[in-house]
């Protein structure tokens, strides 16, 4: 009773405590969900090729830090396969995407406007690429330059007339740009070069058979599922930015101890006399405790809930406005920064708590 | 026994100092008298009595069923007794005596006012009488319980069950209203919710403050906020009263109606009131006065 009615007796002090660990947790939800969004959406691309095989250059295990190039001639080694009921190449580099003077990386794909295997999935204005010198740009990186469907850009060295927009083909690190296979071809001087093929296993057959099979019937290439590739390619991800994410996140977490340490001792030095008169009237310092523990639990909570709510409004507003930065706040996350938070708040609580037992009660007769 | 909370029939205490029970020490002097404790603990110590009680290990086991108030055997008289009792704050050259070796008791609805000086040891006595302090030397017995081998945590559960205390400044809690403070003890000695609210109520009643009942003190005036700690040093059914300075912060008439109505609703409840004053309106509401100056009790003459 008396921790639930010490915090609402200054409801500026109780406002600024929850928003203290609001922010915490907000940071601890944000920095989380940016790692758990952005290796979720930097795979979008593999994980949007359904259940096919991807066949690549021995030695690549991954999309983003290694460079893939196929004889286009081994689809018919491909489709000779038993199990291989289609093999679709794709063509696609890293590269540098300038509009205006801006300066902004991307990936260019060429894929086979006939089968619009390997092409965008969903538009979100336009229509898909269909001839030669149209280009389907993803929408973010349209919106961030200004360009709009109609609009004429330079991809590589030639310029394009954007056709289409697409969504969900940006992530942090890769705006996916479509073109089709021979124009990449050219423009990427692949010559009679694919990066990959894209091969659907034919009925009664899955993915795993299908990859054994490529490795064994096909020399010179590999294969993966494309569960397998996306989990690689992650990886990858994981490295370059997984480090500062995590250590970001631990940050996060210790400004979170140290605000609720900061918010509890400050509101116990605030009532430290009324502590002392408790203590003088024979309350015991365990019941004492109790009090500090019951007051950080309502801020602890009510914090949690409003920085969860917070993180799920970002999550939302960032989604909708940016595309390319994802917050992705998962139940696990949840469940896990609430774990978090409450053991926050017993660190946080541990010398308020010790303060308060250590209070001389001959302090009630002392102001 | 009724209980003093709910005033619902609780069954007596079972024996006299059952082990683990709150029970008072049956010292083998004579309670009662205005005398040094010279029982089985060792004469002018300030050590716990090796009698049949055994302090240190008191927890109030039975409750009173209705609304959960600790069970307390009835005490002898008297409810307080200083015996030999000094203290000195410091150490070496630069100890300043505070109590040169007080002995007084107090039986139960008496009214004292402890007067002197300033510097006189007046608050230190007032300390060691309520179990806040520990004296150098001497002996305490609260309701015949020797409190000086009390543990920290025996001696609160002590403070909160058998003493009241009315503090200068009221030290009520500002986020409680009148009825929620007369409350914190019953609350915190496990006294139900609802039993600890009708006791509040029915105080503040008594001292004509039931249209207070849901102000906070902030919001009340002097007079009313002491009179809401007195409900408050009531509310347990306490042995005895210590009251600092209680009307210090008050003008004449108030002072003297809060401390009219402190005594008689002490006496009505058969608790016995010390108060530390400077304050001479007070005498006409004691029954003895005690003057100590210079740690030293001067004389104590009837009120």
């Amino acid at each position: 009773m008396i921790a639930a009615k010490n915090l609402l007796a200054e409801k500026t002090r109780l406002v600024l405590a929850v928003l203290g660990v609001a922010f915490a947790v907000l940071l601890m939800l944000v920095m989380a969900g940016l790692f758990v969004g952005t290796t979720r959406q930097v795979t979008t691309y593999i994980d949007h090729s359904r259940n096919a095989v991807w066949v690549m250059q021995p030695g690549v295990s991954q999309m983003f830090k290694a460079v893939s190039w196929l004889p286009a001639d081994d689809r018919s080694d491909l489709l000779a396969l038993p199990e291989v009921e289609s093999a679709d190449p794709i063509l696609g580099l890293p590269s540098d995407f300038v509009h205006n003077g801006t300066h902004t990386a991307y990936f260019v794909l060429g894929y086979d406007t006939g089968t619009g295997v390997g092409g965008p999935w969903s538009l979100a204005d336009g229509r898909p690429v269909e001839r030669s010198g149209e280009v389907v740009m993803d929408r973010i990186l349209a919106g961030k330059n200004g360009i709009r469907t109609g609009d004429t850009v330079r991809i590589i060295d030639e310029d394009f007339t954007v056709v289409g927009l697409s969504n969900q083909t940006a992530a942090a690190t890769n705006y996916y740009t479509f073109i089709s296979l021979p124009d990449a071809a050219r423009l990427l001087r692949a010559g009679d070069r694919v990066s990959y093929f894209l091969v659907q296993p034919k009925p009664g057959y899955d993915p795993d058979s299908v990859v054994q099979a490529v490795r064994s019937g096909v020399p010179g290439v590999d294969a993966f599922t494309s569960a397998a590739f996306a989990e690689n390619s992650r990886d990858i991800i994981v490295t370059m930015i997984g480090r500062p994410l995590k250590t970001m996140i631990g940050i996060a977490a210790l400004v979170g101890i140290v605000l609720i340490g900061l918010t509890v001792w400050a509101l116990t030095a605030e009532q430290l006399v009324d502590f002392g008169i408790l203590r003088a009237l024979g309350v015991r310092p365990n019941q004492l405790w109790r009090i500090v523990l019951g007051q950080t639990a309502i801020i602890a909570t009510l914090g949690y809930l409003a920085g969860s709510a917070i993180a799920f409004g970002a999550q939302r507003a960032l989604g909708d406005r940016m595309g390319d930065v994802t917050i992705a706040v998962t139940p696990t996350m949840l469940f896990a920064v609430a774990l978090g938070t409450a053991a926050m708040a017993a660190l946080g609580s541990v010398l308020p708590a010790f303060r308060v037992a250590r209070i001389d009660p001959a302090i009630a007769f002392r102001r | 026994m009724r209980c003093p909370v709910c005033h619902h029939d609780a069954a007596p205490a079972r024996g006299v100092n059952s082990p683990g029970r709150f029970a008072p020490a049956r010292r083998v002097d004579s309670p009662g008298r205005f005398a040094p404790a010279r029982g089985v603990d060792s004469p002018g110590r300030f050590a716990p009595a090796r009698g049949v009680d055994s302090p240190g290990r008191f927890a109030p086991a039975r409750r009173c069923n209705q609304c959960r108030r600790p069970i307390l055997d009835t005490t002898a008289n008297p409810v307080l007794e200083l015996s030999e009792v000094t203290h000195h704050y410091g150490a070496g050259d630069a100890a300043v005596q505070a109590l040169g070796g007080i002995s007084f008791s107090v039986d139960r609805g008496e009214v004292i006012l402890v007067v002197g000086p300033s510097g006189g040891g007046k608050t230190t006595a007032l300390l060691i009488m309520g179990l806040l302090l520990t004296p150098d030397s001497g002996s305490v017995r609260i309701g015949g319980q020797e409190v000086g081998g009390l543990s920290e945590r025996d001696r609160a559960t002590l403070r909160l069950l058998r003493l009241g205390f009315l503090f200068q400044d009221y030290n009520l809690l500002n986020s409680l209203t009148s009825a929620e403070n007369v409350a914190v003890p019953l609350r915190f000695a496990g006294v139900r919710k609802s039993a600890a609210l009708a006791r509040a109520n029915e105080l503040l009643d008594s001292l004509g403050l039931a249209h207070r009942a849901g102000h906070r003190p902030t919001e009340l005036s002097g007079g009313e906020q002491q009179r809401v700690a007195t409900a408050r040093a009531l509310a347990m059914g306490p042995d005895l009263i210590l009251a600092d300075e209680p009307t210090a912060n008050l003008d004449s008439a108030t002072g003297r109606r809060v401390s009219e109505q402190l005594a008689s609703a002490a006496r009505a409840h058969d608790a016995a009131v010390v108060i530390v004053t400077h304050d001479s309106r007070l005498d006409g509401i004691a029954d003895r006065i005690v003057h100590l100056e210079d740690g030293r009790i001067l004389e104590a003459a009837a009120g």
